[in-house]
């Protein structure tokens, strides 16, 4: 790995970066690069591919928000990509797209993985209106949020509050601005040539981003520690899921946002819970009653049994759903018990077989208990 | 089978309900005797309590 810093001119950290971005277009190293973009309305950001180098005068990497994970966008995207394209992503849009490689979604053969640090981002219908109120500036985010805090009174997603991830890894590109004192920190793999893209000056991540990293990795991994265990109280009997999950209108968003969940055609959409008359009478004669839409704690555990190993916990579901069920957090204290068992940690490596996809002749004999 | 199970588990589902027994295409007996085995033990567990709620 190559280590370079990129001095910024009086602390304008998102010039310095655009700045980096336009170089590796015209250097060459790229012929296009996907990122995020401030809106004309300045109430959102949202993913562009860029191949002007002159249009790159609202993009800004770390602003704190993202309505989707792009990794989906990334997946389709990387399907017979003819050229090199640079994807500036966040680690819980890596760590979903190192899932979407093994399962055989996204190729990774034209891609640039230009990963950026993050602390999290807001709901983006939060985001609008702080920045209709003045109380967060895009420009300024990366500079203030340096030291690892939440420079806003406004809380980030959930999602992000327990994420333990600050800096991306399986990149080819790290963007850092943690603990970097208002430079920018580029790490490059070593066979990537940055020998043409101007700006880059010697240098190697410092003690204070060391610190910083250290520090938000040690508290958000006992934030989430707390709250997975209060929410496993809240969910240990079916009752209690059912209390969860009451105001669940099945809408299926939480399906269509989640980037893991890439089938054209869901289970859920399909003829297995697609009933007609005679199977809602037989239904309901058997059970007395039964509420409509039929099947919404089955179609939750069947997401969770479907994708919860490749669950990297990027909470867009949550944000999703229009009837505020912590639809994220189920779905870490639901998969965290599983992906332990199989030593299986999503995101973390490109090589490590998916545990569903291997085969082995002896495991959890303990689930076997008859006769071999 | 792990995966199902760890999450059933987890919701307070009774892990005796949920069987996984390996049985080949040549033994028709001990395929007799499993669904026997099962049959004894879901009388004495006796239905499911989650079968009378409308809402699941």
């Amino acid at each position: 790995m190559k280590s370079y810093t990129i001095k910024t001119n009086g602390g304008d950290i998102v010039g310095a970066a655009q700045g980096f971005l336009k170089s590796l277009l015209t250097s060459g190293v790229i012929s296009a690069v996907l990122v995020p973009q401030e809106v004309t309305a300045k109430t959102n950001f949202v993913p562009t591919l860029v191949t002007d180098p002159e249009m790159l005068g609202a993009a800004n990497p770390f602003a704190p928000v993202n309505g989707l994970n792009a990794a989906r966008l990334v997946a389709n995207l990387s399907r017979d990509l003819p050229e090199k394209v640079g994807v500036v992503l966040r680690s819980c849009e890596v760590r979903a797209l190192v899932e979407l490689v093994k399962l055989k979604q996204a190729e990774l053969d034209n891609l640039v993985i230009i990963g950026v640090d993050c602390i999290g981002t807001f709901a983006p219908k939060d985001y609008a209106q702080m920045v209709k109120a003045g109380q967060v500036d895009a420009k300024s985010w990366a500079s203030q949020a340096a030291d690892g805090s939440n420079p806003t009174e406004e809380s980030l997603r959930r999602a992000c509050t327990v994420c333990t991830y600050p800096e991306p890894t399986n990149t080819d590109i790290v963007i850092g601005w943690l603990g970097m004192n208002g430079n920018l920190l580029v790490n490059a793999k070593d066979d990537l040539d940055l020998s043409g893209v101007t700006g880059l000056g010697q240098g190697s991540a410092p003690d204070s981003r060391v610190k910083v990293l250290e520090k938000l990795v040690n508290e958000r991994a006992q934030a989430k520690a707390a709250a997975i265990s209060e929410f496993r109280k809240s969910v240990d009997s079916m009752d209690k899921l059912a209390d969860v999950l009451a105001t669940c209108i099945k809408c299926q968003n939480c399906r269509q946002a989640c980037p893991i969940c890439f089938c054209r055609e869901c289970v859920s959409a399909g003829p297995i819970f697609d009933h007609n008359g005679e199977k809602y009478m037989q239904y309901a004669k058997r059970k007395g009653a039964i509420e409509l839409p039929t099947d919404t704690v089955l179609f939750h555990l069947t997401r969770v049994n479907h994708m919860g190993l490749s669950c990297v916990g990027c909470g867009q579901c949550e944000n999703a759903c229009p009837m505020d069920i912590p639809v994220g957090l189920m779905f870490q204290a639901l998969t965290l018990p599983v992906q332990e068992r199989f030593e299986y940690e999503p995101g973390r490596d490109m090589e490590e077989p998916l545990p569903l996809t291997t085969y082995k002749e002896h495991e959890f004999p303990e689930l076997n208990t008859g006769k071999h | 089978m792990a995966v199902a199970k760890n999450v059933l588990q987890q919701l307070g589902v009774a892990e005796e309900r949920l069987w996984l027994r390996f049985i080949s295409a040549s033994q028709g007996a001990y395929f007799g005797e499993v669904i026997k085995e099962m049959t004894n033990k879901l009388k004495e567990l006796g239905p499911n309590p989650l079968r009378n709620n409308w809402e699941i």
